[in-house]
């Protein structure tokens, strides 16, 4: 893979959780946005030794059995985003009639695109996630105007979800932190230190975020909360501007489909080299069928955040046991 | 015989000989003419290319200086050390070893003698063939600066350049590609500002064109740019030497290709699109002004058509009641759909642009008042085109020619993100944004990506592409384009 910079891949992984902040179906409360953050500290703190190894020149996809671990994940979190934007494209006006179902339609546009996203290579794309990372903060700029006079403390509601509920919930939205550990590898440049700075942009980004939604649609029961706040967010009265979010939405969809399969094709590479020409096409068909084959799984089950930590700690744990034993 | 078999041949001693080759090579074309005739007792033959020389040049610095020499020796060896050694002739003098050389020199103007029992020849650069003077440049207009452009003969172009640049760091090497056309290319940069591996990428690259003809900078240019499908072009091209001069001291590359009035300047990046020469003759605040202008022009000659029959078709809603009815109304008699609607008059424009670029200027007029004036009017009032999508076409073909550079891009672009936003509405623009945006992200060359200093962000660039400081800001801290290669 490409050598990246720090801030195009803090830019990718922020675009990514961003994605799947937006399509959020937990209703969102104090205790969430606490949940949120603690789940993220946890990411913090369990991300440190992997760092530690990676800075000392240690790769730890250079074991085979890494490899099929971060393949498996990354699929797994690929076919998850998939089903993520079947779910809020219901939301979300497309225009689109088709015999075979418009999802299938969607999902076969994102996947051509991302298929050729892919193709060219991990630079390019996060070369665009600065680029799209500063659209999105004027976007933000724009919703948080937008909110100023539609935010209200009344909205703030108490949930009857337990913080461990919450903290699991974060830790299920964020499957771009195994991403982040294969992507630390092509940064010869101060691990810890980035690691540090992406996961306080990414505190700081939800919980400005998730305080938005509740301020403004914190007591309106939705399936998307995130969503339903930006279509209450108006800052001018005479002209709507929701429409902006299908244009985030669908660029932040793209950005974190193609980083999962820019991720899976290079591992798949690894694993199958018989199948390096057709890296991309394998990636995102496993994906599709992963997603299909998950279509009814609750996204924020408690079993993905363990499968997601222990998915990234039994491959660290790997190389320092093969550290140590050399 | 055919030429290419001479062309590594060593010239003959004998002059008869030689005389035939040259005659049999030319197939006794009527330009080549050879006149033979004795110099200090040794038999000569002084060949030149007609219309390619300056004859009363010949005349005065060649044919009366050679005729008047007496030699001790009587041999061509004697004959050459003495016009080496004695006399100046001309200053471009150069040794021709074998006959692909002998045309080569022959053809670019040079005046050749070949002497009897020499194995070699002399050639003395006599060029006078005729050619457009300095003027001002047709496609990159300037108010403030300088109002000189180049021209299609090489050696003035690089005139041009080196009375502006008199560094001794400014190197101008000459070479020549294409097999039949053998076309001079003049390889322009700093020696001090451009790293030696760039400009050896760059000469494989130009070694590995094998094409029998250079006639345009068109069929150079892919040759220097990346194989993967670029939407935006990654080398640029400028025929102001005043601005080739700006980017040779950034540390660029440029080419000047013999018979076309532009250069090729390599690496090129997306910002230096809405850069202009004047930028930096105005007030920085004014120039800013401009410079924002000019990328909002970009987005508007791109997405207005395609926002346009988006929003109207299917996402209504995002329209102010009033706008919502005004366009209503006006699109209520229009026979098409908006989309055809919107194709359609895009389609009629680039015809009647087309037409009116490739007629004669007098007829081009005429094209335009039919085009503009008859069918657009006579196209509303009769119904078939609202007002509304031919203001809105208007607006984004007009905000097209802001940005000249990359208007061939930026029109196929309005297409494709019309079909999107007709076919899919904000979906398939957002769609298409990703990929163009990733496209051109992916443009890179030699190491230098396209969209640099954006992505990746380069702090202290932004004072000249977000804005424009001054020249007291400017001057401190050098920059090369080097500060970007990734």
């Amino acid at each position: 893979m490409n050598k990246i910079s720090v801030a195009q891949l803090s830019a990718l992984l922020i675009s990514c959780d961003a994605f799947a902040l937006i399509c959020l179906t937990s209703s969102l409360t104090l205790t969430s946005l606490l949940g949120f953050t603690i789940g993220t500290v946890i990411q913090f703190i369990i991300a440190i030794p992997a760092l530690f190894c990676i800075s000392k020149g240690e790769k730890i996809t250079s074991s085979v059995a890494n490899r099929w671990i971060y393949l498996i994940y990354s699929l797994v979190w690929g076919g998850l985003i998939l089903i993520r934007i079947w779910q809020t494209s219901e939301v979300i006006y497309i225009p689109l009639e088709s015999e075979f179902g418009e999802k299938l339609f969607i999902t076969a546009l994102v996947c051509a695109a991302c298929l050729y996203i892919a193709s060219t290579g991990l630079k390019a794309l996060a070369r665009s996630a600065i680029i799209i990372g500063g659209f999105g903060i004027i976007c933000l700029i724009i919703i948080i105007l937008g909110a100023l006079g539609k935010a209200d403390i009344s909205h703030i509601k108490s949930g009857n979800r337990s913080l461990a509920d919450e903290i699991f919930t974060g830790l299920t939205m964020s499957g771009s932190f195994g991403t982040f550990i294969l992507l630390a590898e092509n940064i010869n440049y101060k691990k810890i230190k980035l690691s540090a700075l992406y996961f306080l942009i990414r505190a700081v980004f939800v919980a400005i975020v998730g305080g938005i939604s509740i301020l403004v649609a914190g007591r309106i029961k939705s399936q998307f909360p995130i969503i339903t706040a930006v279509e209450l967010s108006q800052p001018i009265k005479s002209q709507r501007i929701d429409a902006v979010f299908i244009l985030i939405f669908v660029v932040l969809a793209i950005v974190s489909l193609a980083l999962q399969t820019i991720v899976s094709s290079h591992l798949i590479q690894k694993v199958f080299p018989k199948f390096a020409k057709f890296r991309y096409t394998s990636a995102l068909i496993l994906i599709t069928l992963m997603g299909l084959s998950l279509s009814n799984t609750n996204l924020y089950s408690s079993f993905y955040a363990v499968i997601f930590i222990i998915a990234y700690l039994v491959p660290t744990l790997i190389t320092l046991t093969k550290q140590k034993g050399e | 015989m055919k030429y290419n078999d001479y062309y590594y041949t060593p010239l003959n001693p004998s002059l008869s000989e030689n005389i035939k080759n040259i005659r049999e090579i030319s197939g006794g074309s009527s330009d080549v003419l050879v006149n033979e005739f004795e110099a200090g007792g040794v038999k000569c033959a002084l060949l030149c290319c007609e219309g390619m020389v300056a004859m009363s040049i010949i005349s005065e610095l060649v044919f009366r200086p050679i005729t008047h020499i007496t030699l001790e020796n009587k041999n061509a060896k004697s004959l050459y050390e003495h016009i080496n050694n004695k006399l100046l002739l001309s200053a471009d003098r150069i040794e021709v070893i074998n006959y692909g050389n002998l045309f080569r020199t022959l053809n670019s103007g040079f005046a050749v003698l070949i002497a009897d029992g020499a194995d070699t020849a002399l050639a003395f650069g006599v060029q006078g063939y005729p050619m457009r003077s300095v003027n001002e440049p047709s496609g990159e207009a300037n108010v403030m600066g300088a109002h000189d452009g180049f021209v299609e003969v090489i050696r003035p172009n690089m005139s041009l350049i080196r009375r502006r640049l008199k560094s001794p760091m400014l190197v101008l090497e000459l070479s020549f590609i294409g097999s039949k056309t053998q076309t001079d290319i003049c390889l322009c940069y700093m020696q001090d500002r451009v790293p030696k591996s760039l400009i050896d990428k760059i000469k494989k690259s130009l070694d590995n064109i094998d094409l029998e003809s250079v006639l345009s900078t068109g069929y150079i240019r892919p040759f220097l740019e990346s194989r993967r499908l670029e939407i935006f072009s990654s080398t640029g091209t400028t025929e102001r030497p005043d601005v080739l001069c700006s980017k040779l001291i950034e540390g660029r590359v440029a080419i000047l290709i013999d018979g076309i009035p532009f250069a090729i300047v390599i690496p090129k990046l997306f910002c230096e699109s809405f850069q202009t020469l004047d930028d930096y003759a105005y007030k920085p605040y004014y120039a800013v002004f401009i410079r924002w202008i000019k990328y909002f022009a970009f987005l508007i000659a791109i997405l207005l058509p395609s926002l346009y029959v988006a929003i109207s078709l299917h996402h209504p809603e995002l329209l102010n009641p009033q706008l919502l009815m005004i366009l209503a109304e006006a699109e209520e008699s229009a026979p098409v759909s908006l989309l055809a609607e919107g194709v359609g008059v895009l389609l009629l424009y680039e015809i009647i642009r087309e037409a009116g670029l490739r007629l004669p200027k007098v007829v081009g007029g005429a094209v335009s008042i039919v085009g503009g004036l008859i069918i657009g009017d006579s196209a509303v009032q009769s119904g078939l085109v609202s007002t509304p999508m031919l203001t809105i076409i208007a607006l984004a073909v007009t905000s097209g020619f802001v940005v000249p550079e990359i208007n061939q891009s930026v029109t196929i672009l309005r297409f494709v993100f019309l079909f999107a936003g007709g076919l899919l509405g904000l979906f398939g623009i957002s769609l298409v944004a990703c990929v163009v945006l990733v496209n051109i992200c992916a443009t890179e060359d030699y190491g230098f990506p396209y969209t640099a200093p954006i992505s990746p962000f380069k702090k202290k660039a932004m004072r000249d592409t977000l804005g424009r400081v001054g020249f007291r800001k400017m001057q401190k801290g050098e920059f090369t384009v080097e500060e970007y290669y990734e």
